[in-house]
């Protein structure tokens, strides 16, 4: 059973996605489909540049080929890091081993929720609030692009150390805290997250929707 | 020309009056004065209304230094409280605005509703 609405995996099934989140789901789908050609380029450039030292190579007198090479390669390295860069925008990647399940998606805040959490290794699973609010970035002296940020609101973590078999933990929302909003410059999404304590990359999380 | 807007009796429940006034710090021409009770989403660079509770002209005519006008408007009966962080808010606002020839001042105070969060740092999170 989906746990998140597709293309909005910070949405629970069911809810619509605003105009911001639909901003954002279109500029990662972009960057998506743009990975490959950047490789692509990357490839070519590379290509010329190797090309270029061999013809300046082969000349009498010319200069060595070598630091032609290099410079292929950190052409090569640009591209390809700023495909990566994109081609994890559409698909981030997770915590293999764990696994997540949340008896509920829609709430209201003070809810209480339970989760059961399962894996090898100590674990702990948190209550999150992110809010994703709009800002001008500067792309250059004259020009400045309107990006999306993200901002950890609100959280909590709880430990679940003995969840090889599956252990169960309840987590309380605040009833004074942040509720989930969708809207054209600032939203705010709740989630559950498992992962293995000390480590950034979590499973997959579940989203919720917190009513006010 | 510069306003800046009084509210009585924060924290409000939704459904509740917003009163309070309008005072004119610095007058001058001007064709009226209205006050707008609004739901804002608000970043640095952007805003947005999202929702608008009703628009009301509190004075018509030239503004004098000084002046303090009072106003009314009601919350919905749904109306959600704030949420906030060092980086943007959502929540409801009174804009007061001056409509005069050329462009037309403007002045906003956040109304607090019960209930609301403002984030503290992110330093405070130990993790995550």
């Amino acid at each position: 059973m989906a746990v998140a609405r597709e293309g909005h995996p910070h949405l629970p099934p069911g809810r619509e996605p605003g105009s911001q989140s639909r901003r954002t789901a279109t500029g990662r789908t972009l960057g998506g489909c743009a990975a490959p050609a950047f490789v692509a380029a990357g490839v070519v450039a590379a290509a010329i540049v190797v090309g270029f030292g061999l013809l300046l190579g082969s000349l009498p007198d010319g200069p060595p080929s070598w630091p032609f090479f290099i410079g292929a390669a950190a052409v090569l390295a640009f591209f390809w890091l700023f495909a990566r860069a994109m081609w994890r925008g559409v698909r981030p990647r997770y915590a293999t081993g764990l696994e997540l399940r949340v008896e509920r998606q829609e709430l209201r805040r003070g809810d209480r929720v339970g989760a059961t959490a399962s894996g090898e290794g100590e674990l702990e699973v948190g209550l999150l609030c992110t809010q994703a609010f709009d800002v001008l970035r500067r792309i250059s002296d004259d020009s400045r692009s309107r990006v999306t940020d993200t901002v950890s609101v609100w959280q909590q973590w709880v430990p679940v150390p003995h969840a090889a078999l599956g252990q169960r933990v309840e987590l309380a929302l605040p009833p004074d805290g942040p509720y989930s909003y969708e809207g054209d410059c600032v939203s705010v999404g709740w989630a559950v997250v498992l992962r293995r304590v000390g480590e950034k990359r979590a499973a997959e999380p579940v989203p919720l929707w917190v009513a006010p | 020309m510069r306003l800046r807007v009084d509210v009585d009796g924060e924290p409000l429940a939704p459904g509740a009056a917003v009163s309070g006034r309008v005072v004119v710090e610095e007058g001058g021409r001007a064709r009226s004065l209205s006050v707008r009770l609004a739901f804002v989403e608000r970043t640095e660079d952007f805003e947005k209304v999202a929702r608008d509770a009703g628009t009301q002209v509190i004075a018509e005519g030239d503004l004098a230094d000084g002046a303090v006008i009072a106003f009314q408007l009601a919350l919905p009966q749904d109306a959600a409280p704030h949420v906030g962080s060092p980086h943007a808010r959502i929540g409801w606002e009174v804009r007061a605005r001056v409509d005069r020839a050329g462009p037309d001042p403007t002045a906003d105070r956040p109304v607090e509703l019960l209930q609301g969060y403002t984030a503290p740092d992110r330093e405070r999170w130990p993790s995550g």
